[in-house]
């Protein structure tokens, strides 16, 4: 597949699992603690083919780095893939600019089928 | 550590809501001794903690231990109602009433606690099952593979004796083949040369028949000319007459000999030719019986080789199939790891809210003490405040359900999954137990 996929989560457990799942499937992984350091990351030329990112991070959180972030990548999908549960939430995150909202624990095989919809020939 | 070591009991979690029920329930009884509450608190923070860090098999104990320090502490400090020491400052005129309000609020905060810390739990119990589940299945495809790929290595060695075997018939035929070829080539020499001096002694034989015709030619010449002669030689040559019309005669014949001879020699050619061409075809037949027998031996291989391509063919998608079998397990069960994730927050959540209710109680010890005002806020708002928190929808879950077990302060109720904010809801008055929107959601 050959795609980067930038994950941000300040959870240490929730990269490991992320990204084995991606690499096993096929998929380049770069990953950022926070929204700010995804936020460099991206302004440092990284063109990822995806971004999922944690909703309550310190620094700047996953609302932040959404907006942030759209205004540097216009049509990279972004999914939020947090453990937050209110609309109020979701639907700034939706103004923002955000492709989806997953609510954890979602299963490898299940955030496989969502990145197969959301990236484009993938 | 063993994974398992991380679970707690139902017996750990059996004291776990003993020593927090007997805690609460004491104080709630005697209305005082603060100080025990705020001290078993403390060390339920301090469990937790421990339970965020580690997640070990003693964080139970530790939270049923900080139950019963609550206890014991509260009857230590136990003092009868309304008989400050002397020389301590007076009691703040509300002091009573806040601390006895909130004291029959304390067993709603230790029910919502103990509600959350059933959540962690339970999230850490299922995941971990479905992780077992899937390792099993994983180790369970495991020895599959392994049993194709040992009777793929059984079968392949059947082939191969198979394939051997047949190997030695081929060499076997293609030497006989090639003796044979050696032999035929040899006779076809010989009887060539056979052919060739037959051949010879024939054409040998055609002059002799023409020197035939010849001497007949000329003896019937001579026998004309001698019946010339008589017939001039009148009377007297009568009887030579007669003997040169027989040597004529004889001559006749045997220039009819001489024919009969020529058309002999040529049928005899003829005859030796056909013979050479058949015995020529006859060990031709030979060496296609022998072309025939190997082209069967090959076909034989060829059915062997066509058996054994569809047999790797499967074995693959066999294989291919197992492996894409334990891949996804794999993948799920790394899915199933973000529980560590969630009993985080969880925890996080109790813990701040255990450093909440810690505070609180060392306000009102200090109320008592006549050395503070009450605190900022009742312990009802507290908890309520809690629920700011919250970002799961099952700690809103817990959270309603505790207060429905045993609440006597005010219950936030339930509201339909689809039900909209209502005019004038406030954020920090939000519904608890709302189900907001699909698990996954591609706008």
């Amino acid at each position: 597949m050959n795609k980067t996929i930038l994950l941000v989560d300040d959870s240490a457990t929730m990269l490991m699992s992320l990204s084995k799942t991606l690499s096993i499937s096929g998929l380049t992984v770069e990953t950022a603690n926070d929204g700010s350091a995804a936020l460099e990351k991206i302004k440092g030329g990284l063109k990822p083919a995806l971004i999922i990112t944690d909703i309550n991070m310190p620094k700047l959180d996953g609302l932040g780095l959404i907006q942030e972030a759209r205004k540097l990548l216009r049509f990279t999908p972004i999914l939020a893939l947090t453990t937050e549960s209110q609309q109020g939430k979701r639907d700034e995150a939706k103004r923002h600019g955000a492709t989806g909202w997953l609510v954890k624990p979602v299963g490898g095989n299940e955030l496989l089928q969502v990145i197969r919809q959301v990236i484009p020939g993938l | 550590m063993e994974p398992h070591d991380s679970l707690p009991t139902d017996a750990s979690r059996g004291a776990l809501s003993r020593g927090v029920g007997a805690a609460a329930h004491w104080l709630s009884s005697h209305r005082v001794a603060l100080l025990g509450a705020g001290a078993g608190v403390a060390l339920m923070a301090f469990a937790v903690q421990g339970t965020a860090a580690c997640s070990s098999a003693g964080v139970p104990l530790a939270w049923a231990a900080a139950g019963a320090f609550a206890g014991w502490h509260a009857r230590r400090w136990q003092r009868p109602r309304g008989s400050a020491p002397a020389g301590s400052p007076p009691h703040h005129p509300d002091a009573n009433a806040v601390v006895a309000q909130d004291i029959s609020t304390l067993q709603q905060a230790f029910s919502v606690l103990g509600q959350q810390v059933n959540a962690t739990i339970q999230t850490s119990e299922t995941a971990v099952l479905a992780m077992c589940g899937r390792l099993d299945r994983v180790h369970s495809c495991t020895v599959d593979l392994r049993q194709r790929v040992v009777d793929a290595v059984a079968h392949s060695e059947q082939l191969s004796a198979s394939s051997l075997e047949q190997s030695t018939a081929h060499a076997a035929a293609v030497a006989d083949l090639a003796t044979h070829q050696q032999v035929f080539e040899k006779t076809r020499l010989e009887f060539l040369q056979r052919v060739r001096n037959s051949a010879d002694q024939v054409r040998h034989l055609a002059p002799l028949a023409e020197l035939i015709s010849d001497i007949a030619r000329q003896t019937n010449m001579l026998a004309i000319n001698a019946a010339i002669e008589a017939a001039r030689a009148g009377n007297e040559g009568s009887g030579f007459k007669v003997v040169a019309g027989e040597v004529r005669r004889l001559s006749t014949q045997t220039a009819d000999a001489a024919h009969q001879v020529t058309h002999g020699i040529q049928q005899a050619a003829l005859a030796i030719e056909r013979e050479a061409a058949q015995l020529e075809a006859e060990v031709g037949d030979s060496s296609a019986a022998q072309l025939g027998e190997i082209s069967r031996h090959i076909q034989t291989m060829s059915q062997t080789l066509a058996e054994v391509v569809p047999y790797l063919g499967q074995l693959s998608e066999q294989m291919d199939r197992g492996i894409a079998d334990v891949t996804s397990d794999i993948v799920d069960t790394l899915g199933d790891m973000q529980f560590q994730d969630i009993n985080r927050q969880l925890l996080e959540q109790i813990n701040h809210a255990l450093g909440s209710l810690s505070t609180h109680f060392a306000q009102l010890y200090q109320l008592i003490d006549g050395q503070a005002p009450p605190p900022p806020m009742m312990l009802e708002e507290l908890l309520q405040r809690w629920t700011k928190d919250y970002v799961m929808q099952s700690q809103r879950v817990a959270h309603v359900l505790a207060l429905g077990s045993g609440q006597r302060g005010t219950v936030v109720p339930l509201r339909p999954a689809a039900a909209a904010p209502q005019e004038g809801d406030e954020e920090d008055e939000a519904p608890l137990a709302v189900v907001n929107g699909p698990r996954i959601e591609l706008f």
